[in-house]
């Protein structure tokens, strides 16, 4: 007996996934939204039914189009690797250039490109020339979500001996307008990006979230066609504080009496590890592990709470209804604190905040316990 | 019921049915009207494939209650218009299709679990939760739902039953309809009946076995109560190599009748082994690859093994050891997964069907050398294996398979039926069930007044007293349609 390689021919991810039902389990939209419509395979359906007459491109089906969180739930579970939010993500492109996305798309677009942020008029912040062998992406989202949590991630990794340049305040990495369907300001977005990393003459890159590192080494070469700097290593910001809690360099005071908690694992994270125990080992350590409740969609299915693929502006009910079944599913679990570090899940989850549950950043909650 | 007509959705109706569930609830979206008009059924997937449209509903509505559905089938009577029941739309046989327009009611807003009991072990749930979603809440407990359908992941609680579904693990724990407890169904009139809390007892009639396998023509099921267990102590899996299908089927015969109780015995035919297995599982084997599974508590579940082995051995089986076994389980659902499983533009249908172990044999043979003689010159291929066991008999899991259909869609499925015909008629001479666990839907409904003979009129006449005016999924299960 003996086994062969697999060899399939390449087809279409929406010819293999419109009449494939395999993955509606994780879709997290068609969860919340119980639509066959707002599935992957419908997603998929839709398209291949434009392509052959049977439905055009209009307001209708922009509308089921920009329904989609773009987690990447579906690809992140189908056993054949069908990269189907990158179809949807093209089709969006193709909604935008025939003039029929919705309003708030272009919207978005002209934000992004006189202010390269959805969230304020203002401008990145100018480069300060400071350069050193470790930056942070600060990002859109850190610095007009999360400053809090940007300043507290700062202050561990000074506590563990790591200093940090900031870059690219104020400044969207483009994954917003890639998901949105506006490739050339996602391209614009993304050269910026690109440029302040390379002008820090940093050798290591830390991201605040798995959304950040996911798009650097995904969004850039597959979707965009951009050349990510080969000597910048892309490094997590909670990996490196787990590490450093392991070897002893980062000491946490761990809580007394803590409220049972849970940990939210932030939107894409599946696309990036099928299971991140660093950011759990790190929030034990300050609220400890007997009253640590998994969520029901956790880890390699983590259920994204909304603040993802632009759909806080395109579909902003559905975006509300991922965050309140996340905090349901906190509640359902016992959970009366959920931690996250994604400034963009800790607004979102934030502005939802109910049913007994409070949420709390990961960063901000290890900075008050950091053990001098 | 000739006598009988339905009728297109009037604006009156519209308004009426939008004022029990909300607008936002209810939808004429072209859209809409276009994803739900297929489901995994063939026949709809090759129409849209090339550019053709199948049925649509006039309207999609989901409703959030049992409340709501009441409502609505009140509406729906008077108004005599379809309702055709839609739980995740993973169904083979077109039973969700809405071939005769009307309303498809999708049930997925219903998707509460209402009780885990681990004490009797059940679980309570509405009919429109996911599979797997149920399983993972189970899980959750240390608990599992004990039918593991490869549709799992889409399909709903209320999708298991209708059709009277298998999962892999059957063997040992039965179908879906042996897990139910009880159910919950709204009648075609609106009346909300439930059905007694266990389903062993002597008093009366079993009527709640009507609803199983009626796919949605006597009521909606909304509720199911399902007998779970504790997750096992230990699952042993192996895999043997038989040099053919015959002496396969009599392992398979003697370890069901010995009473060793397996979880999973799946035997592939020499044709799927190396082409389907080979494809998915990445063997190279020739002969009959057979997959055998034991669990529970440990020293039981290796007793049993040790038995099965015994009876290979003596018949000559080729032992692969335990990495065949296991790796088949780890990946036993990548085979439904394009591009693994059958797909367009290739025409093909799992022609599955149960008998009992002295005819099980006849009926694989006699099937495959019916397809393959008659068309076989076109290219059809026939492969299948044998999947769910019982201690009288087997189902077989069988498919045709052609690789270049014709171009012209209604050729394409003039010949599509032709295979269908054959295979059916070929598995009823031979003492095999039309199905064994995919339902009977559209796709084989003109068989079933065959199939039951003189004991159809009599499941026609229930049909009447619980759906007079035929609004039930008409056209399904045998059913016809009032005309119009």
């Amino acid at each position: 007996m003996s086994a062969t390689p697999r060899q399939e021919p390449p087809a279409p991810a929406t010819e293999n996934c419109r009449f494939c039902w395999m993955c509606r389990q994780v879709c997290p939209v068609g969860h919340v939204t119980a639509r066959e419509t707002l599935t992957p395979h419908a997603w998929a359906l839709t398209i291949e039914s434009v392509k052959r007459g049977q439905l055009t491109w209009n307001r209708e089906t922009a509308d089921v189009m920009y329904a989609c969180a773009d987690c990447g739930l579906c690809r992140s579970h189908c056993v054949t690797d069908q990269p189907l939010p990158d179809a949807i993500a093209d089709a969006r492109a193709d909604l935008v250039g025939r003039g029929v996305a919705p309003e708030i798309v272009a919207d978005v677009d002209r934000k992004l490109r006189t202010s390269a942020n959805p969230y304020s008029p203002e401008s990145p912040a100018p480069r300060h020339g400071k350069t050193g062998p470790v930056a942070l992406f600060v990002g859109d989202t850190g610095r007009h979500l999360g400053a809090r949590s940007v300043e507290a991630a700062t202050k561990l990794l000074r506590a563990t001996g790591i200093e940090v340049v900031p870059i690219c305040s104020g400044r969207s990495s483009g994954f917003l307008a890639s998901s949105l369907g506006l490739k050339a300001t996602a391209e614009t977005l993304g050269r910026a990006v690109i440029e302040e990393v390379e002008a820090s003459g940093a050798k290591e890159l830390f991201v605040l979230a798995p959304a950040d590192r996911w798009t650097f080494e995904y969004v850039y070469p597959r979707r965009l066609g951009l050349t990510w700097p080969t000597a910048v290593v892309i490094r997590e910001v909670t990996d490196v504080l787990a590490g450093a809690l392991a070897d002893g360099r980062l000491k946490i005071e761990p809580g007394r009496d803590e409220a049972p908690y849970a940990y939210h694992d932030p939107c894409h994270s599946p696309r990036v590890a099928a299971e991140r125990p660093a950011p759990r080992a790190l929030v034990a350590s300050a609220l400890g592990t007997a009253t640590s409740r998994n969520l029901f969609w956790r880890e390699h299915r983590a259920h994204p709470c909304g603040a993802i693929g632009g759909l806080e502006f395109t579909s902003p009910d559905i975006a509300r209804r991922l965050a309140i079944a996340r905090l349901a599913d906190a509640s359902s679990v016992g959970a009366r604190v959920l931690v996250t570090e994604d400034p963009a899940c800790l607004v979102h989850l934030g502005a939802q905040e109910g049913q007994g549950v409070t949420v709390t950043g990961l960063y901000e909650l290890l900075a008050t316990r950091l053990r001098r | 019921m000739t006598d009988l007509s339905l009728s297109p959705l009037s604006e009156d109706t519209l308004r009426a049915i939008e004022s029990v569930v909300g607008r936002d609830h209810v939808s004429t979206r072209e859209t809409d009207r276009l994803i739900y008009s297929v489901d995994a059924y063939w026949l709809p997937q090759m129409w849209l494939d090339r550019g053709g449209r199948p049925p649509q509903a006039s309207a999609i509505v989901s409703p959030g209650s049992v409340k709501e559905i009441s409502q609505l089938l009140a509406i729906a009577n008077a108004a005599r218009l379809p309702v055709v029941p839609w739980g995740g739309g993973s169904g083979t046989q077109g039973g969700a299709l809405p071939i005769h327009g009307g309303l498809v009611v999708d049930l997925k807003r219903l998707n509460r679990i209402l009780e885990i009991n681990e004490n009797s072990l059940y679980v309570t749930a509405e009919a429109g939760i996911n599979g797997t979603q149920l399983e993972w809440a189970l899980n959750e407990r240390g608990l599992t739902l004990p039918h593991y359908p490869a549709s799992a992941n889409c399909a709903t609680l209320g999708g298991y039953l209708a059709p009277r579904g298998s999962g892999t693990i059957s063997t040992k724990y039965g179908k879906a309809e042996d897990l139910v407890m009880s159910l919950e169904v709204v009648l075609p009139g609106g009346r909300v009946i439930r059905t007694p809390s266990v389903p062993s007892h002597a008093s009366g009639p079993d009527f709640m076995r009507l609803f199983l396998g009626s796919e949605g023509t006597f009521g909606v099921i909304t509720e199911a109560t399902m007998r779970i267990t504790r997750q096992p102590e230990t699952r042993l899996f192996r895999a043997v190599l038989f040099k053919d299908v015959a002496t396969g089927l009599e392992a398979g015969r003697r370890m069901m009748v010995d009473r060793l109780d397996p979880l999973v015995i799946r035997m592939y035919d020499p044709h799927s082994t190396a082409s389907l297995v080979k494809r998915v599982l990445g063997y190279e084997l020739s002969g009959a690859y057979m997959i055998l599974g034991f669990d529970g508590w440990r020293d039981i579940a290796e007793a049993q093994e040790t038995r099965a082995r015994a009876i290979c051995d003596a018949l000559g089986a080729r032992d692969l050891g335990r990495e065949p076994g296991e790796r088949w389980w780890n990946h036993r659902y990548d085979f439904y997964y394009p591009p693994h499983t059958l797909h367009l533009p290739a025409m093909y249908g799992t022609v599955e069907t149960v008998a009992t172990f002295d005819r099980i044999e006849a009926i694989y043979h006699a099937k495959k050398a019916a397809i393959e003689g008659e068309f076989g010159h076109l290219g059809v291929e026939y492969i299948g294996h044998f999947s769910h066991w019982f201690p009288w008999g087997a189902s077989l899991y069988d498919r045709f398979l052609l690789k270049s259909a014709p171009p012209d869609p209604a050729e394409a499925q003039a010949l599509h039926d032709r295979i269908w015909d054959v295979a059916v008629t070929t598995s009823l001479a031979h003492g095999g069930m039309i199905n064994e666990h995919h339902g009977v839907g559209l796709k084989l409904s003109r068989f079933m007044a065959a199939q039951y003979g003189s004991a159809w009129p009599l499941l026609e006449a229930i049909k009447r007293a619980i759906d007079p005016n035929g609004i039930m999924n008409p056209g399904k299960v045998g059913f016809e349609a009032p005309a119009r």
